[in-house]
Parts: structure tokens; sequence; C-alpha cells
């Protein structure tokens, strides 16, 4: 049984770069204890949006809420969320245990975790060696394993496949899974529809900064087709009306 | 701010930067004192003449070593990361910067006592004496600490406002070695205005500046650079 409270929230948020609007007047909602999909073209906005949900860009306008705490402080929430944002940024000469330990100890978090979430990532046997020396999947799973330090509520992802080689992609779709099992919320962005549509239950698709679409995945393809059908549809009736 | 602190020293503990740092600051000192003691027609007196001479070179060295623990994470990406785990920024910067502090204290220490030890075997060597030098050390020391922080200090602000190593320290070489070299030939007021040449006359390097000036002008450049620096990290969004 879910709780079906809400895990993320915001209205009208809005971020600009000079004249462009990046993220316009988005409202979101993704309820707690799901695995929610955040798709949208190259440049829609998700990291942008991504980024003011973590604290590390601010809002031009708008309000929000992670796990109940509103995003003008960030400090009350981002002790129990976990993120790997863009890509694994690490410090190349420390291994990849040091690189958690540095985190674990700035977060003020137990060091003894570390082993159980490389364990969980895969990572155990290579735990020890220097973050130079991993590939682009293990940086990534590292990644995953920092994020998942300190037992977080929500876990926000962001293309956590990129440059992924399909085993790897697939086993990035098992501990995804693996994380929600274990009833926190999920929230990936993601270029790949059939990941998206195989691993998640509640969907959020944008372009241009806007909101298209909000819900359950369910029922986007309630009417048949798949993600990918629906998904170009909406851009194409965007153009059509631009 | 203490997670934040050891954090920081975890970090710094990397071989190639503590040595890398560490290295290019008393091979600095070495260079710069046997130069003093050995070609200078009438020795110094005091042994810590080449630790004081050596302080500009080492300022560099600090402001880089500030700047870069700076620039680096905007580089790496890190710094994103260390903000989710610590969003309150000020103890952040605040963190690393201590933990900066403590580390040029260290590694200034060192740099005197080897200094010194280097003075001593050029002045046996060339059959000069000595004057006593302990409680000029401990004078010596602080000046040059207070001097190697205003230059770190700098170093923080333009890491933080330039976000590129290269460009922080392009334009922070240009202005110490270049700039200030200049203006201290052509512009008889450089000495009470500028910061390098402000740090010279704390350190006891011959100018037209007094102790005093020196000192309070280096006070005001550090709150100067401190307060530009947390406010531009506070502030400042982190788009990469």
């Amino acid at each position: 049984m879910r709780d079906m409270t809400t895990a993320i929230s915001t209205r009208g948020l809005t971020k600009r770069y000079g004249a462009r609007t990046v993220v316009d007047h988005l409202d979101l909602d993704v309820p707690a204890g799901v695995v929610a999909g955040f798709v949208g073209p190259n440049g829609a906005g998700k990291t942008t949006t991504l980024r003011m949900l973590l604290g590390l860009v601010r809002p031009d306008a708008g309000t929000g809420s992670v796990n109940g705490v509103p995003l003008t402080q960030p400090a009350g929430y981002l002790p129990r969320v976990g993120a790997l944002i863009e890509s694994p940024a690490f410090y190349p000469g420390l291994s990849g245990a040091r690189n958690l330990a540095v985190q674990a100890t700035l977060g003020g978090l137990d060091p003894a975790g570390i082993p159980a979430v490389l364990e969980r990532v895969g990572l155990a046997a290579r735990g020890a060696s220097s973050y130079q020396s991993y590939s682009l999947g293990m940086r990534q799973r590292l990644g995953i394993a920092a994020a998942l330090l300190g037992d977080p509520a929500l876990v926000v992802l962001d293309e956590p496949t990129n440059g992924l080689d399909p085993a790897g992609i697939r086993e990035m779709r098992g501990i995804v899974r693996s994380i929600n099992q274990d009833g926190r919320t999920v929230l990936v962005s993601s270029h790949l529809l059939a990941e998206v549509e195989q691993v998640c239950d509640w969907l959020i698709v944008i372009g241009e900064g806007r909101r298209l679409f909000q819900g359950p995945t369910r029922d986007l393809l309630a009417g048949g087709g798949d993600l990918e059908e629906h998904y170009l549809s909406m851009f194409t009736s965007t153009e059509g009306t631009s | 701010m203490t997670r934040t602190f050891t954090a920081e020293l975890m970090k710094l503990r990397r071989p190639r930067v503590l040595y890398g740092a560490l290295g290019a600051l008393i091979g600095c000192t070495i260079l710069v004192t046997v130069l003093t003691f050995a070609t200078a027609p009438t020795p110094p007196e005091r042994l810590t003449a080449g630790f004081t001479n050596a302080s500009r070179l080492v300022g560099v060295v600090v402001l880089v070593v500030f700047l870069t623990g700076v620039t680096t994470e905007y580089g790496l990406g890190t710094l994103r990361t260390l903000l989710l785990r610590q969003p309150l920024r000020d103890r952040l910067l605040a963190g690393k910067a201590l933990a900066l502090v403590v580390c040029t204290a260290g590694a200034l220490l060192v740099a005197l006592a080897v200094s010194v030890a280097s003075a001593a075997v050029v002045t046996a060597a060339r059959g000069t004496p000595t004057g006593p030098w302990l409680a000029d050390a401990a004078t010596g020391y602080a000046n040059a600490l207070l001097a190697a922080l205003s230059y770190g200090a700098i170093g923080l602000a333009l890491g933080v406002l330039l976000r590129s190593t290269a460009v922080a320290v392009g334009v922070a070489l240009f202005w110490f070695i270049m700039v200030e070299n200049i203006a201290d030939h052509t512009w008889p007021a450089a000495g009470h205005v500028l910061p390098g040449l402000l740090a010279g006359a704390v350190t006891g390097i011959p100018g037209s500046v007094p102790y005093s000036h020196g000192l309070a002008g280096v006070l005001v450049y550090i709150a100067l650079a401190v307060t530009a620096g947390f406010i531009a990290f506070s502030r400042r969004d982190v788009s990469n």
C-alpha cells in the first residue's frame, strides 16, 4: 500500500536566463512512493527544474515543496533526498569509497553505511579503487550509491542511463526498481522512453519549460499505443499550435 | 561547519594536492633563502631574512591553492554534490576556507623551519656569524601567515567570482606579477593601496609603507575579499 501524500509539488515554477524562459510556470505533483518519469526533449528544462528542486538554482517565480518542506528551505529537506544530477561528479584522485566517505562526513551521515550502498550497486569489490579507474557504468553506479547514502525518502536521478550499454541500461532499470521497492519515491529524468514506460508508474512530460502531461503512466497508455507514439504526438500538436 | 572542515581535510589529504602545494611552497622558500644568503654582499643578520623575502612568491602559491580549492569544485562538478549534502552555502565555504587556512599555517611553519635551516647552512659555509633568530622567527611567521592569508582570501574570491582555474590564475598572475611590479616602480602611491605591496609591508620587505599601514590595508583586503566571495557564493546559481 503506497503512501499517496505528495513528495514533490510546484506551482508556477519559473526560471529565466536573460530573455530566455527555460522553465515556464511549471505545476508538478509527484505522489510519494512512485517511480516518476520526467521526460522531454533536449533543452525542455528538465535539468533546470531538477536543480531548482534541489536548491542549486533559485526560481525566478513560483512556489513548491519537497517532502512537505518549501523549496526556499533546501536545508530542511535535502537531508532526506539523494540525487544524481547530470553526470556523476567525484574526486578522481580518491577511491570510490573515499568519495562516499567525504559525502557522508559532509552530510553528517554514518560512514558505516558505505559498504552497504556499494554492495547494492555492485561496486563492493571496487570500492577501494581510484575513481579515475572506473568505467562510465561504474561511475554512474557510484553516483547512485552516493544518492542512496543516508536512507533518503526521495531519490532524484537525472539521465542515469547516459552513456550506458544495453546491459548497463538493464542493470540500471533493476537498481531503480529496487530503490522504489524500499518505499522510496524515485524521480527519473530520461530520454529512453521504452525504459520510462517499463519502470515508471507516474509520468511528467514537459516541452519548452511547460508541462504537457502529468499523471499515471497507465492513464496515458489506456487508449493504446506505446509511450513513444503518445510522446511524439504531444510535440506534433504543440508545434501545430505554436 | 565542523563537518565541512573535516570533509575538506579528507580531500586535501590527496597526495598529489598535498605534496604538490607543499613542495611548491618549500621549493620557493629554499630558492629565495639560498639566493638571499649566498649572493648578498653583506649577509643579512636575521636568519629569517630569506623567509621574509620569499613571502611574495609564497603568497602567490597560497593564492593559487585557495583559488583552485574553489575552481576545481566547479570544474569537476563536485560543487553540486557538496551542496546537496551541505545546502547552507556560507557554512560550506567557511569550512573549506578554514581547512585551507589550517593547511597554510602548517605549510608555512614547515617552510620557515626549512628556510632557517638552509640559511644557517649557507651562512656557515660562508663563515659569517648569525644573530639570534628564534624571537624574530615568531614575529616573522605571524606576519607571513597574515600576508599569505590576504593572498588566500583574494584567491578564494577570484575562484568564486571567475569559477575557471585558467582564467582566475591568469588574472591573479597578471595582477601580482605584472601590474603590481610595474606600478611599484612607476607610481609612488602604489605601496599604499595595492594588496601585494601592502602584504609585502607586513612581512617586512623594505618599502615606503610603514608596518601599521600595511597591516591595516591587508586586513581591509581580507575583509573585502571574504565578503565578496561569500556573497557571490551564496547567491549564484550552480548550473554546471
